[in-house]
């Protein structure tokens, strides 16, 4: 047999399904000859590879897309159908069966440290649940949590802006004195301070004199306004 | 096919969208894999993926339960779809060079794949080696492509490739072992090109 001959013959080789007659002659080339068996080398790496390739998860609006440009009914299965469904090609083989009992644990264990416990799963409607109102509801987290960081900001913002009118006024009430006072030398300057230390120096400022109270009151005011 | 399976597909038949819905999301990933194998591009393999549902839901009631499994019509619509694009863009398809590295789009392709393994070491490997076959797979022609996809990808019988492609069980094995050669030669030249460097 020659080499192209044997090429014919290598992937029944592999796959054994040649006649014993086929598979003597295949073998005693392969014996003597160093390409074909390099060659049957690359072929069962390749063979490996694929049987390994792994496969892309398509977008999952690929799925509402498809099923809008044809019934028109999106995303009508509940959240359990749907995953059974995406799953099915997969979920009888025992690997992933072993998996899937391994990542419930995982679940179950990591749910009992956050004190998320099993009653409080059994009372969540999860006939209501679907892919959809999962969606929906994490956006509402999202923008909520994203609107608190906003609001907190901004406090600070109103907060910065209290103190530096604050200091503006402490500063033309020393410069308008005769004799001017030097300052504490542990008195942080307005822009290197905290937030806490502006609200302790905001509090003093307003007990230390009539005038100074009345006035943060009346800037307080202006602010919740 | 599964007792289920049967009467999922005669329920979207008769024209059931929660059926329908049920098999759109079973095979969206399968049909969107073999898609992808033979146009490389994300972008025409979500195209081409809806194409096929569109055609397969139009057609659905030509679908017979006797004359096969529901799987081995629907990669056959793929298939002829597949086939039929291949046609329209042959003459403004950019071929790939034999020579060239590995493009991004093959590399892209590897952050949507799931990461498994113990190191990121194994992982570039992984990554490498699967590039390599896709490139491999790349320059099949589209004959031999479509049987190796089909028998070492997607893991169909000789015989329903058979049925797929309508041609004999015999010229299904030849084409197969044309391919694999033809990958494992591949797999050769580049080995040569990374000791030349």
């Amino acid at each position: 047999m020659k080499c192209h001959e044997v090429e014919q013959f290598l992937s029944d080789f592999l796959e054994d399904t040649l006649t014993a007659a086929e598979r003597q002659e295949v073998e005693g080339h392969l014996k003597s000859c160093r390409d074909c068996q390099l060659l049957l080398e690359d072929l069962k790496t390749v063979m490996a590879w694929c049987e390994s390739f792994p496969e892309l998860t398509p977008p999952s609006s690929l799925v509402e897309r498809i099923i809008e440009m044809t019934s028109g009914h999106v995303q009508s299965l509940s959240w359990w159908e749907y995953l059974k469904e995406l799953f099915k090609p997969v979920y009888s083989t025992p690997r992933f069966a072993a998996g899937t009992c391994m990542a419930v644990i995982s679940f179950v264990l990591v749910l009992n440290a956050f004190g998320v416990h099993w009653s409080q799963i059994r009372q969540i409607e999860w006939s209501k649940v679907t892919p959809r109102s999962l969606f929906q509801s994490l956006n509402r987290s999202v923008y909520l949590a994203y609107d608190n960081g906003v609001r907190r900001i901004n406090d600070l913002k109103i907060l910065y802006q209290i103190q530096s009118r604050l200091d503006e006024y402490r500063t033309e009430q020393s410069e308008s004195k005769d004799t001017p006072k030097e300052k504490p030398k542990d008195q942080p300057k307005p822009h290197e301070t905290s937030s806490m230390q502006h609200m302790v120096a905001f509090s003093d400022g307003i007990s230390s004199s009539p005038k100074m109270r009345q006035d943060s009151k009346i800037l307080l005011r202006i602010v919740i306004s | 096919m599964t007792e289920s399976e049967a009467v999922i597909i005669e329920q979207a038949r008769r024209g059931d969208p929660l059926a329908w819905e049920r098999l759109v999301v079973r095979y969206t990933k399968r049909i969107y894999n073999i898609c992808y194998r033979f146009v490389s591009r994300t972008d025409l393999a979500e195209d081409l993926t809806q194409e096929v549902f569109i055609k397969v839901y139009k057609n659905l009631s030509s679908y017979r339960l006797e004359s096969g499994s529901f799987v081995t019509w629907l990669v056959s619509v793929t298939r002829n779809l597949l086939i039929d694009h291949y046609r329209q863009s042959k003459d403004d398809r950019v071929t790939v060079s034999s020579e060239g590295s590995i493009d991004d789009e093959e590399f892209n392709l590897l952050d949507r794949i799931p990461s498994e393994g113990p190191s990121p070491q194994a992982g570039i490997e992984r990554q490498e080696r699967n590039a390599i076959l896709n490139r491999g797979l790349n320059l099949l022609s589209p004959e031999l492509r479509e049987a190796v996809v089909l028998r070492d990808l997607e893991e169909l019988s000789y015989q329903e490739i058979g049925q797929i492609l309508k041609i004999p069980d015999g010229t299904v094995k030849s084409r197969i072992n044309r391919g694999r050669l033809e990958l494992a030669k591949h797999l050769q030249k580049y080995r040569s090109q990374l000791q030349g460097y």
